[in-house]
């Protein structure tokens, strides 16, 4: 995803329908961090999420744990 | 003759198990030390004064009665001010909770008062566990011991303050992005983020569900493995908690670092690295090197990414929680908080729901990658002196984001990945602030990090050194 003035845009659009007070001040921090982190997101997504395992988090911890000092 | 509040945990600890010393004389000298410190560290936001003698007088009447001491027996300890026991006060260091009184308790707590540890009273602490510096507008700014201009670091602001200070011989707090590792190495004491999931958050007030640690800061080494072993563990009262065994913590600190390998990453965690700093670091690892590890220096995976992907996930769970007092109880919250927390309304479910998904796939990556070579990995924890209070007092300015980041830079990234980090006294930096490193592990390997800080201290002795306080 192209992470654009647009898409920024349409963040800043659901920070606004939230309910909650929003300042000049909070529409120029929350769009530079969100334009940030949907960069990064896009990069760590490559491709297909879909042959992924639901909930793997666990499982994945345990197994590349190495048993403490060996 | 030092005093008893200055002595470390183990050995306060020894000491009341053979009747060397008794609980009540520690908890009074903890309790003359809190007073006489309190004003000028603003560590404390309640010190039950009267509970702690009587557990005091009931942890020597059961050693005189015959019963075997725990492991904390009679130590005096006060945590972040967000852990639940029914009928006490818990304020999250906001004004919301001024007078929330849980009624259940937290399982760190009942793990702790089984090990037979006295508590002496809660600890300031950032608003909600939101914050890197120490700064707090409801209860005052926290300040650091060896410099009381200076920050303490946060979130777990009055943890760090509170056991540097000799106030108190250990205490817990809580680590999102940093909130245990920074106090610790801005304080010059020791903080273990453990495995996410290693200790049970059942009874802690949240933040972020995927990114909260509870673990603990302490003086030593030692200190902090006793702690961790404590209060590790399988909760059945927290389906997130590992069910993988504890192992030895304290058993580790003596094993030497001969032939271990750590890895140092040059990028990112160094980028913009203070000269004064990146030398205190290099002499450790002139140390460790030493000592017998071998030191490698490479770059690791991830770094422009882990940042975005960890505020993706903790500032929508932020909101999650925090979503009914945002929109009704606004202006109860510091400008600098509600101002961090709004972001997490601008990302859309698929968004926070693939941050999600693809976390165990980059842990598995940039495991296999680092730990494929390394036993751990060395970073820093600031990458500059400790600031002022004045120079990061930012509240909701232009420049939050930016001073903020650039305190939390080496170890928000941790938090995403749920790996081990402990924050490691280093030494000094010219301005008499205390200087750290942080070792990060594979999943569960708490012991081997506490095998190259114990090797590391028994050689240095940072520990030895006092804040400069008149007692």
């Amino acid at each position: 995803m192209k992470i654009d003035c647009t898409v920024v845009e349409e963040r800043l659009a659901l920070l606004r329908r939230s309910g909650v007070p929003v300042t000049a001040a909070d529409e120029k921090r929350v769009g530079d961090s969100v334009a940030a982190s949907l960069k990064a997101l896009a990069s760590a997504v490559e491709g297909s999420l879909f042959d992924t395992e639901p909930q793997s988090f666990d499982t994945t911890m345990r197994k590349l744990a190495a048993g403490g000092t060996k | 003759m030092t005093e008893i509040a200055d002595w470390s945990l183990t050995k306060t600890a020894e000491a009341i198990a053979a009747r060397e010393v008794s609980a009540r004389e520690v908890t009074a000298a903890a309790l003359t030390r809190i007073a006489s410190r309190q004003p000028a560290l603003n560590a404390f936001v309640r010190v039950d004064e009267e509970g702690a003698r009587k557990a005091a007088a009931a942890a020597d009447d059961a050693l005189a009665s015959g019963r075997k001491p725990g492991s904390l027996h009679g130590i005096p300890l006060a945590h972040k001010d967000m852990f639940y026991r029914p009928g006490v006060p818990v304020t999250c260091g906001s004004a919301i909770r001024r007078n929330f009184r849980p009624d259940y308790l937290a399982t760190v707590l009942a793990r702790l008062d089984a090990a037979g540890a006295i508590t002496v009273g809660a600890l300031n602490m950032s608003e909600f566990a939101n914050g890197p510096t120490g700064h707090n507008v409801h209860f005052g700014p926290t300040r650091n011991p060896w410099n009381t201009a200076h920050i303490t670091g946060g979130s777990s602001s009055g943890s760090g303050t509170a056991v540097a200070g000799r106030m108190v011989y250990g205490s817990l707090g809580s680590d999102t992005g940093g909130s245990i590792r920074l106090p610790g190495g801005i304080c010059g004491v020791y903080g273990i983020k453990a495995t996410q999931g290693r200790v049970s958050r059942y009874g802690a007030m949240g933040l972020s569900f995927s990114l909260d640690n509870i673990g603990p800061l302490a003086r030593t080494a030692a200190d902090c493995a006793r702690l961790l072993g404590v209060v590790a563990g399988a909760d059945p009262d927290d389906a997130t908690s590992a069910s993988m065994p504890v192992d030895d913590y304290e058993a580790a600190l003596g094993l030497g670092v001969k032939g271990l390998r750590i890895a140092v990453a040059t990028n990112h965690y160094w980028d913009g690295m203070s000269s004064e700093v990146g030398d205190v670091l290099e002499t450790a690892l002139t140390e460790l090197g030493r000592l017998g590890a071998s030191v490698a220096r490479r770059t690791v995976p991830y770094h422009a990414e882990l940042r975005g992907l960890g505020n993706i996930v903790a500032s929508t769970e932020f909101c999650t929680l925090h979503d009914d007092w945002l929109r009704n109880q606004h202006d109860q919250y510091a400008p600098l908080v509600r101002a961090r927390m709004k972001q997490g309304y601008a990302f859309t479910a698929v968004e926070y729901l693939k941050a999600v998904q693809v976390r165990p796939r980059l842990i598995k990556a940039f495991v296999d990658d680092v730990f494929g070579a390394a036993d751990a990995l060395f970073l820093p924890v600031l990458r500059f002196p400790v600031p002022a209070i004045a120079d990061t007092d930012v509240g909701d300015s232009d420049v939050m984001n930016e001073v903020l980041g650039s305190l939390n830079h080496c170890t928000w990234p941790i938090n995403y990945l749920g790996l081990p980090g402990l924050s490691v006294p280093a030494g000094f930096s010219k301005n008499g602030l205390p200087v750290g490193f942080q070792l990060v592990g594979r999943p569960f390997a708490e012991a081997m990090l506490f095998r190259i800080a114990g090797a590391y201290e028994r050689t240095t002795g940072w520990p030895e050194r006092h804040p400069p306080f008149a007692a």
